[in-house]
């Protein structure tokens, strides 16, 4: 993700949630964006089957 | 009187119950303690005099009547400033809570442990909202460390492992979501307990990330940190996650313990990259201690690691969406802009994140067909100074506070119970590792931590001054 399209993210999907990013916290959230969809990317990628459902029980 | 801050949680208790010492003579003493260092470590946030002297009275007045006051019997604890506290306005680090009205009861955990005997004597402080690994606050400073005070406690709960670090509780409670009671462990060099996800109750502990939120004790001691987590066991129909299964206490069969029959491995792959050489060297030498040095991979760690950052930044993000729009500001600019950010996250990423999160639980169950416990650092390094803003590891520069969770984040991203268990060094500042069990398997860990402790590998010793 670009600052390019970092910024054009916000002013897309912000209004969408009703928040208003103001100018001088744009660069923190898109710096922070960035490392987001950076850390998605490999994991977007990820084949997984359709039976695995969210289920946050752990057994041993 | 011996300095209580000096005995074991079971001894001190056994002092007070056979009148010995009173609770009222031992909470004093920790008071003195608390107001004597706490100026220079900032290690808490409010301190409960009154509330502590009352409790301790009225515990000496039910033991003199013959009430078995339980066996944490005056010892004396802190709380990380997100657990209620009657009559305490619950924090969570945040300035703007300061507004909010008192706790009109204590979280479980809380209560479970006062009606064994404990006394709370302070709340602690935290990096804001849980969402950090390093206990600068904005409002209420940082948390400097005891064994070294200008260097980092660590965090998240970084006030409650600096006040136990430094001896002024026995017991500190903490949450780790990401990891933030096993680094500020790590940093502050004493035990701490991240047990299976489910297994204690979070009711009246201010949330993070639902999915993720755990709480635990911090102690100097295997056996005081069985018997704080032997108190909080049970099932509480108020939290929506707590199982409804039998406890499983440790601490009645810890003295037994030994390495018989153990399975240790190390965990290697992910787990051994981007490490300073004492980390490493730490689990090696428990492996060693244990009778265990078979390396053992865990596919897509880095994955999992992915995974917990998005679920945290998404669910953080909505949770705290509506001050998020009215008074940004109040946040601190650093937490506020992972929550903006993580508030925009669109639902496919989350939903990917969490369904991850079910294929990489059979990864793990699978390793643990054949191993106990598996050994990892806790941190990458030792804690960092105060103000240090990089790491150099292996030639390569790194930004410190993004890289302190990296061997945490995973192992809780899947619920396993894990204890970090500081490894003293021949110089310098110790450094934890963690001991990772099964699902439901704590008493694996403790077992592991009880044989490191038993042979001098593993110690918390007072910080000394």
């Amino acid at each position: 993700m670009t600052d390019i399209e970092a910024g054009a993210f916000i002013d897309a999907v912000a209004p969408m949630v009703d928040l208003s990013i103001l100018p001088e916290h744009r660069p923190g959230v898109a710096n922070n964006l960035r490392m987001i969809f950076g850390q998605a990317g490999p994991l977007m990628a990820l084949h997984l089957d359709d039976s695995d459902e969210i289920a946050p029980v752990f057994r041993a | 009187m011996t300095d209580p801050a000096t005995l074991a949680a079971a001894d001190l208790s056994a002092l007070v119950l056979s009148g010995a010492v009173s609770a009222v003579e031992v909470t004093q003493s920790a008071l003195d303690r608390v107001h004597r260092l706490d100026g220079l470590i900032g290690a808490c946030t409010e301190v409960l005099d009154k509330r502590a002297l009352d409790d301790a009275a009225d515990l000496d007045r039910r033991r003199a009547q013959g009430d078995d006051t339980g066996p944490l019997s005056g010892v004396p604890i802190v709380v990380k400033n997100l657990f209620d506290v009657d009559g305490v306005t619950t924090l969570a680090g945040a300035q703007f809570r300061r507004q909010s009205p008192p706790a009109t009861r204590d979280a479980a955990v809380v209560a479970r442990l006062r009606a064994a005997g404990a006394i709370l004597l302070a709340t602690t402080n935290m990096d804001e909202f849980a969402y950090g690994f390093t206990t600068e606050n904005q409002v209420f400073g940082t948390t400097r460390n005891p064994r070294a005070l200008n260097h980092l406690a660590g965090g998240s709960s970084g006030g409650s492992a600096a006040a136990v670090a430094a001896g002024m509780a026995h017991i500190g409670l903490g949450s780790d979501t990401n990891g933030s009671i096993r680094v500020p462990a790590s940093f502050c060099g004493v035990y701490g307990l991240k047990p299976t996800f489910g297994r204690l109750s979070r009711t009246g502990a201010y949330p993070f990330v639902a999915s993720l939120d755990h709480v635990g004790p911090l102690t100097r001691s295997v056996g005081d940190l069985a018997l704080a987590y032997d108190a909080m066991q049970g099932f509480d129909p108020d939290d929506a996650v707590c199982e409804d299964r039998p406890g499983d206490p440790v601490w009645p069969g810890l003295a037994a313990l030994n390495a018989q029959g153990l399975r240790v491995g190390i965990l290697d792959g992910w787990f051994q990259r981007g490490a300073e050489a004492c980390a490493l060297e730490a689990v090696e030498t428990a492996a060693r201690c244990l009778g265990g040095a078979a390396r053992v991979e865990l596919p897509q760690s880095d994955l999992a690691r992915a995974a917990a950052f998005i679920i945290t930044a998404a669910e953080g993000g909505a949770f705290h969406l509506e001050n998020l729009r009215s008074q940004p500001d109040a946040f601190d600019p650093g937490v506020r802009d992972r929550l903006l950010a993580g508030a925009l996250i669109p639902a496919a990423m989350v939903l990917q994140a969490q369904r991850f999160r079910r294929m990489y639980q059979a990864t793990c169950r699978e390793v643990f067909r054949d191993y106990d416990v598996l050994l990892a650092p806790a941190t990458p390094c030792r804690a960092l100074a105060i103000g240090q803003k990089t790491l150099t590891i292996g030639g390569v520069d790194m930004l410190a506070r993004a890289h302190i969770g990296i061997y945490t984040q995973p192992l809780s991203f899947v619920g396993l119970p894990i204890m970090t268990a500081p490894i003293p060094q021949a110089e310098g500042l110790p450094i934890g590792i963690q001991i990772v069990a099964a699902p439901w398997r704590e008493a694996k860990a403790f077992q592991a931590a009880a044989i490191l402790e038993r042979e001098g590998v593993a110690a918390a010793p007072v910080a000394e001054w």
